[in-house]
């Protein structure tokens, strides 16, 4: 969750998004879980179908949710994410175009996506955002040098 | 005559009562203008952490921006291909962190504690606003100075931390929640195997 750059398979991925939702990171669960799906368009089109009649999971889907509001609680929104994840694994599981996809997204343009999401950061804002975005920029830099 | 005895040990009561009465008053005036002093030096001794925490907590953001600015250098000298300089900027970055940062956030933790004494939630509060985004910085800059892409460009360096380096941090935070806490628990157990991949084997 916290500094693991190696190419990451989809149950642990799926893992780590558990353990950041159980961490009560919703906000960062949400640009996660988006960012997979504009990486996965197969993924996200099916996933569209299967939660369009679910209100909050169909939200998610989208990326507009808003927790706490007075209309979701958190304890209701954590269960939906839960849900949104197993929704993701039984998908991968069940169809190996989909699996590929998202191995695909996970090996080569989601390999650092946990790594800057990973819920409480510097109790200093605007440190916390200058210490993301330069260990960002090192690790693709790090990232072109390599594979070059 | 026993009328004059009878006045004079009844005075002598009445005496006694009023003598003790007195005493008693006394006393009392003693402890609380005793209660206030102590009272006084503790609010003294809690400004005194005050201020020293706040001094501490300059410093350590002091630290912080230094940290920032190594990895700045450390950015620009990887684009520019500059590898020669990477080994002495990785050496700031880790003397910077072990040396001055982490240090700091020690002596934080040690005022803290002191001074967060017998209030449960400033002491939770300072647990989620300084303890565990210590560890996350803690993960991400141990994480960055062992990877091991970095490593092949500085000619395989690393560092590693010993069981002792993080005991303050864990023991403060377990010593301060209770068991059924399984939210904070379970951010212990994570940071706990996000450090152990760097403890010296």
């Amino acid at each position: 969750m916290f500094s693991n750059y190696s190419i990451m398979d989809i149950q642990s991925f799926l893992n780590k998004v558990r353990s950041l939702i159980s961490l009560g990171e919703l906000r960062e669960t949400l640009t996660i879980i988006n960012t997979l799906l504009r990486n996965c368009p197969h993924l996200n089109e099916v996933i569209g179908k299967d939660v369009k009649d679910d209100e909050i999971l169909a939200q998610i889907h989208i990326g507009r949710l808003e927790v706490d509001n007075g209309h979701l609680s958190k304890k209701e929104a954590t269960a939906k994410f839960l849900a949104f994840v197993q929704i993701i694994e039984t998908l991968s599981e069940e169809h190996s175009d989909l699996r590929d996809e998202l191995n695909n997204a996970l090996s080569k343009d989601l390999k650092h996506i946990l790594q800057y999401h990973t819920g409480t950061g510097d109790n200093v804002i605007g440190q916390k955002v200058v210490m993301d975005t330069l260990l960002r920029e090192i690790y693709k830099e790090l990232d072109k040098k390599t594979k070059g | 005559m026993n009328y004059i005895f009878e006045f004079l040990t009844q005075s002598n009561i009445v005496a006694g009562i009023i003598g003790a009465f007195i005493v008693w008053i006394i006393a009392q005036v003693k402890s609380v203008a005793e209660i206030n002093k102590i009272d006084k030096e503790v609010i003294n001794i809690r400004i005194f952490l005050n201020k020293e925490l706040y001094v501490l907590e300059e410093q350590k953001k002091g630290h912080f921006q230094k940290i920032h600015l190594y990895l700045k250098e450390l950015l620009d000298a990887i684009k520019e291909d500059k590898s020669p300089n990477l080994p002495e900027i990785w050496d700031k970055i880790n003397n910077s962190f072990f040396i001055d940062y982490l240090e700091s956030s020690y002596q934080i933790i040690r005022t803290s504690k002191i001074l967060f004494s017998g209030n449960k939630k400033d002491m939770k509060d300072f647990i989620d606003d300084e303890l565990f985004p210590l560890l996350k910085t803690s993960v991400e800059i141990l994480a960055l100075l062992n990877d091991s892409r970095f490593k092949e460009l500085n000619r395989d360096r690393e560092t590693l931390i010993s069981d002792t380096t993080f005991k303050l941090v864990f023991r403060t935070i377990k010593r301060n929640i209770t068991i059924i806490d399984f939210h904070r628990r379970k951010k212990i157990k994570l940071y706990e195997e996000a450090l152990e991949r760097y403890k010296i084997t």
